[in-house]
């Protein structure tokens, strides 16, 4: 016999008072269209937060605006691009992200007429002054795209906005290298005609210093001449570096020892009531520079900050170690990424306005009273920095002094030995050709080279010269000559001569030799150089030195 | 068992239904007010040879519904035919279930919507509360008086492997829609009418000596007593008087009621395991079955078999309760002659040697937990071995 079960549980549950013996409706159709509707929202979510993703991945900003202004729907791109939330954003019109301009018809006159273009093309593209409403003296130019669009069933505008301020500033830099450019080339040619009357100036008087007696008043005029050719002759070297075809003699320098050396005079300069300060790097790459040039910058940038300064301030002259890297080096158009020594020159004066500030490289631009300054200050720092591959960056306010930092490369190369020692004044009894096609430069040089001993032929024509040449049997030490002829300049010349006779050795005259030979040039063909104007002493010294060489 | 019943909380499940001529001619409008647009119309053959399953579908297509008909179902619907219907109603989209016919063609709809709502196989949702999901719309025209599937929430389906029949009881299968129309049971031939009859009998009986059962519950169980014994001989000679069809159904109503809310008991336990394996059908095994296990239940609930004997006609005036069960056996007898049933199990194909495993599949039957007296397997056989 088998035991009894025990059903009560069963029982129970068949009488069905549990929870889950209640009934339950079912509407299959129903569930299904609920799935379905449930799935279909679902994949509209997920493709909404795709697109959102995408909009809110876009540089340029997005503003979805009505008719009237108002904003609809902003992208992240937005809200940096403008300096507002989420929130804030839409508590704006389109007028307050616009920077009203003067003269114009008014903003809101304005909107209506790109709108009506809106409305009959379909789109519009235009540049626009856009406003931060939260800080609006930091307007920026945009360029803007309107398309016409729906936003949930209404009339609207789809705008893309892209900052185009960047662009505006490279284009603007790039136009300022262009004007000094073209500015350098017109400059360069009137400094190298300057240059040669100057020449000329400078070597008779040099030839009538020489017979004048001493301590009279002829030496004296005659000394006054001379001084005010050569200070006329620096001008011109001025604009020669501004042009960058100042002829240099670069090597590899210590940044920190030039301008030491400088300190006593820029003392001078400076004057008793300013404070200056010196603090080198104790560290400090070289620079392959020539040297004249650090002092032209030197100068030139603590001769402006002192007159930038009222009564008791500062110039502070550093030098530093820095590297550009590429965020920098785009920011600076003009700068390359590498390695920099840094030279900065800060004052705590009146600083500059925007407006100023960018125009200060323009040649002959100053805002000193008439016949205080030239306004070539910065230009030619400016040439010479460039000149160098390296940059320039200023940073000033008006009233909150100004810092300019001028970034040379930094040398990589072997130093090549120190330049030559001064050399005596000394003649010698050689046989030279010498040829300028400026005959008063001719004649001037001719007179100074056989006033010393040397027995010079003479032509302003190198085809003639070379016809001298071959005409005459008698050994040539050296060939003295201009680079800058018509015809045949001045390195074709010695190319022709070197031809048939190799052992004759060049010496380069010019304003600017940038054009017509460079300077690795000149170190093959054991080249000498020497810059007009030149004075008696420099022709004198730079003869012997090759002779001997 | 009157005692504990009445200090119970008790519940009491039964679809809308509607009872009386032409009931059945609604069903397009239900179908459509239900929701349905795709239906589901799950009959047999012989439901369809009588013409009810045909004139159906032209209600529901005349309602602008779509029909899809499902009539591979045979008289003990198996597990097999409700997953193959189950496959139909969601292959044609169908959103709404429309059963016409006898208890097979019902409790296949139910299987069918439970696998349709939840899954898996019929057989996973055996038991009592098994079913998690509720079903489809279910609408249920019943064309026999007896099995009461359209009000109950009982499906019974046959496990063609293990060869017997289980039991499905949720809430969850109780249909939407009961349209129960007495014109349906004119089709019947005798024979069914018999055994259907017989069904609806040991339904209000087991429900009415239920350990479950209610006040509710017996009021309607003693009512189909007394129409079965008074109109099921006449309904049986004289099949085309409707008059006579409408008390059947009525009883099979009424019986439906009761024990879809009281349960069945140790009848209807055996009767499952009896049709799984010989196939017979539902009302015959009932009727085979009913007064062994009724003279096995008598001692347990002498009062309540009383009652039923009353209601069955037997006067018991001054009769103690031996003379009473004796006379209550023969009421019981008499009736099922009368209706044509005759014989035992013996003649029906069983052996002696079947009876150890008929009990033993019966004993798992939930129907025995609220039999009045608590079986055990032996019980079981022996009462098989009465009826042979
Ligand atoms: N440190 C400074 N602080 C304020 N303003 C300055 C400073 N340096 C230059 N500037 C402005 O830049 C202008 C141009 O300077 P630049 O040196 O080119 O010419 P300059 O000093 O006017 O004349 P000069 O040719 O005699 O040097 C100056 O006139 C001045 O307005
Ligand atoms: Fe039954
Ligand atoms: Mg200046």
């Amino acid at each position: 016999m088998k035991e009894r079960r025990d059903w009560n549980q069963m029982r129970d549950s068949i009488i069905g008072l549990g929870e889950e013996s209640s009934r339950r409706t079912y509407y299959p159709e129903l569930l299904a269209r609920v799935t379905q509707l449930e799935a279909a929202q679902e994949s509209l979510r997920q493709s909404e937060a795709n697109l959102r993703v995408l909009f809110n991945s876009l540089h340029d900003a997005v503003i979805v605006h009505d008719f009237e202004g108002r904003v609809l729907e902003v992208n992240d791109a937005m809200l940096a691009m403008y300096g507002v939330d989420q929130k804030s954003c839409r508590t704006y019109n389109l007028m307050d992200y616009s920077a009203p301009s003067v003269g114009d018809q008014g903003l809101e006159a304005k909107f209506h007429e790109i709108w009506s273009t809106l409305r009959s093309e379909g789109h519009a593209l235009f540049r626009w002054k856009a406003r931060r409403p939260l800080s609006p003296g930091l307007d920026f130019d945009v360029e803007v795209s309107l398309r016409q669009a729906f936003w949930f069933g209404q009339e609207a505008v789809v705008a893309v906005v892209r900052d185009i301020s960047e662009r505006l500033r490279l284009e603007a830099m790039l136009h300022q290298a262009q004007k000094l450019d073209s500015l350098g080339q017109l400059a360069g040619g009137v400094a190298h005609d300057t240059n040669n009357m100057l020449g000329v100036i400078i070597g008779y008087t040099d030839l009538l210093l020489e017979d004048a007696p001493a301590a009279t008043p002829l030496a004296n005029d005659l000394e006054q001449i001379r001084k005010a050719a050569l200070h006329s002759a620096d001008l011109t070297r001025q604009l020669l570096a501004f042009a960058r075809k100042q002829p240099i003699n670069p090597q590899v320098v210590d940044l920190n020892v030039l301008v030491e050396s400088t300190h006593k005079m820029l003392r001078r300069l400076i004057g008793e009531q300013h404070a200056l300060v010196w603090k080198p790097s104790t560290t400090l790459w070289s620079v392959w520079i020539d040297p004249s040039q650090v002092d032209q910058i030197v100068t030139n940038l603590a001769v402006n900050a002192r007159d930038a300064l009222g009564s008791g301030g500062t110039i502070t002259l550093e030098t530093a170690n820095v590297q550009v890297d590429e965020t920098y080096a785009h920011q600076h158009p003009d700068a390359k990424p590498g390695d920099y020594v840094v030279l900065t020159v800060t004052d705590d004066g009146h600083g500059m306005t925007p407006e100023v500030q960018a125009r200060i490289f323009d040649p002959f631009f100053t805002t000193k009273g008439l016949g205080r300054g030239t306004g070539l200050g910065l230009a030619t720092v400016y040439g010479i920095v460039r000149q160098n591959e390296g940059f320039i960056s200023v940073y000033s306010a008006l009233g909150e002094g100004t810092t300019f930092r001028i970034h040379l490369p930094k040398h990589l190369g072997e130093n090549p030995g120190a330049q030559e020692a001064e050399v005596a004044l000394k003649g010698g009894k050689e046989t030279l050709l010498l040829v300028e096609d400026e005959e008063a430069l001719l004649e001037l040089a001719q007179r100074i080279l056989e006033g010393a001993g040397y027995r010079v032929m003479s032509s302003s024509r190198p085809i003639e010269a070379l016809h001298l040449m071959e005409t005459n049997s008698e050994p040539i030490a050296l060939l003295v000559t201009d680079l800058i002829m018509p015809g045949l300049n001045g390195s074709e010349l010695y190319q022709r001569i070197h031809a048939s006779r190799p052992e004759v050795r060049p010496l380069f005259l010019s304003g600017y030799p940038a054009d017509t030979i460079t300077l690795q040039e000149l170190s093959e063909k054991r080249a000498g150089f020497l810059q007009k104007p030149f004075t008696r002493p420099a022709l004198l010294a730079k003869v012997r030195e090759i002779l001997d060489a | 068992m009157d005692e504990s019943v009445l200090g119970e909380l008790r519940k009491f499940v039964a679809p809308e239904f509607i009872f009386g001529p032409e009931a059945r001619r609604l069903v397009g409008r239900y179908a459509r007010k239900l929701g349905g647009r795709r239906i589901l119309l799950v009959s047999d053959p012989g439901v369809a040879a009588a013409g009810w399953m045909g004139e159906c579908s032209t209600l529901l297509e005349e309602e602008g519904l779509h029909v899809t008909r499902f009539l591979g179902i045979s008289p003990n619907p198996r597990d097999t035919e409700t997953m193959i219907g189950a496959g139909i109603f969601l292959d044609s989209a169908s959103d709404l279930i429309v059963a016409i016919g006898g208890g097979s063609a019902m409790d296949c709809a139910k299987g069918i919507g439970i696998v349709a709502a939840n899954g898996g196989n019929v057989l996973d949702y055996e038991g009592v509360d098994q079913v998690p999901a509720p079903m489809p719309p279910l609408i249920c025209i019943p064309t026999t008086g007896g099995t009461s599937a359209d009000v109950s929430q009982f499906a019974i389906i046959n496990n063609t492997r293990e060869q017997v029949k289980i039991a499905i009881i949720s809430k969850a299968v109780v249909p939407d829609v009961a349209l129960i129309d007495p014109r349906t049971l004119v089709t019947m031939d005798p024979y069914l009418t018999a055994c259907t009859g017989m069904d609806a009998l040991v339904h209000a009986i087991e429900a009415f000596v239920s350990n479950a059962h209610s006040p509710i519950t017996d009021v309607h169980a003693l009512e189909a007593i007394r129409l079965v014994a008074s109109h099921l001989r006449a309904s049986v000679s004289e099949p085309n008087d409707l008059a006579l069809r409408t008390h059947i159904m009525l009883a099979s109503l009424q019986a439906g009621l009761a024990f879809s809310n009281a349960s069945l008991g140790c009848v209807h336990a055996m009767a499952h395991s009896l049709g799984g394996f010989k196939d017979l059908p539902h009302g015959e095994c009932n009727a085979l079955l009913l007064p062994h296990v009724m003279d096995y239940n008598f001692t347990v609930a002498p009062e309540r078999f009383r009652r039923i004997g009353e209601a069955l006609g037997c006067d018991f005036r001054g009769l103690n309760d031996r003379e009473c069960r004796a006379r209550l056996m023969n009421q019981v007898l008499e009736l099922r002659r009368d209706c044509g049933i005759d014989q035992g199990l013996a003649a029906r194909g069983i052996h002696t040697s079947d009876l150890s495993r008929l009990a033993s599949k019966a004993i798992e039957d939930p129907c025995n937990a609220t039999n009045p007296r608590p079986p055990n397997q032996d019980d079981l056989k022996a009462l098989y071995a009465e009826a042979m």
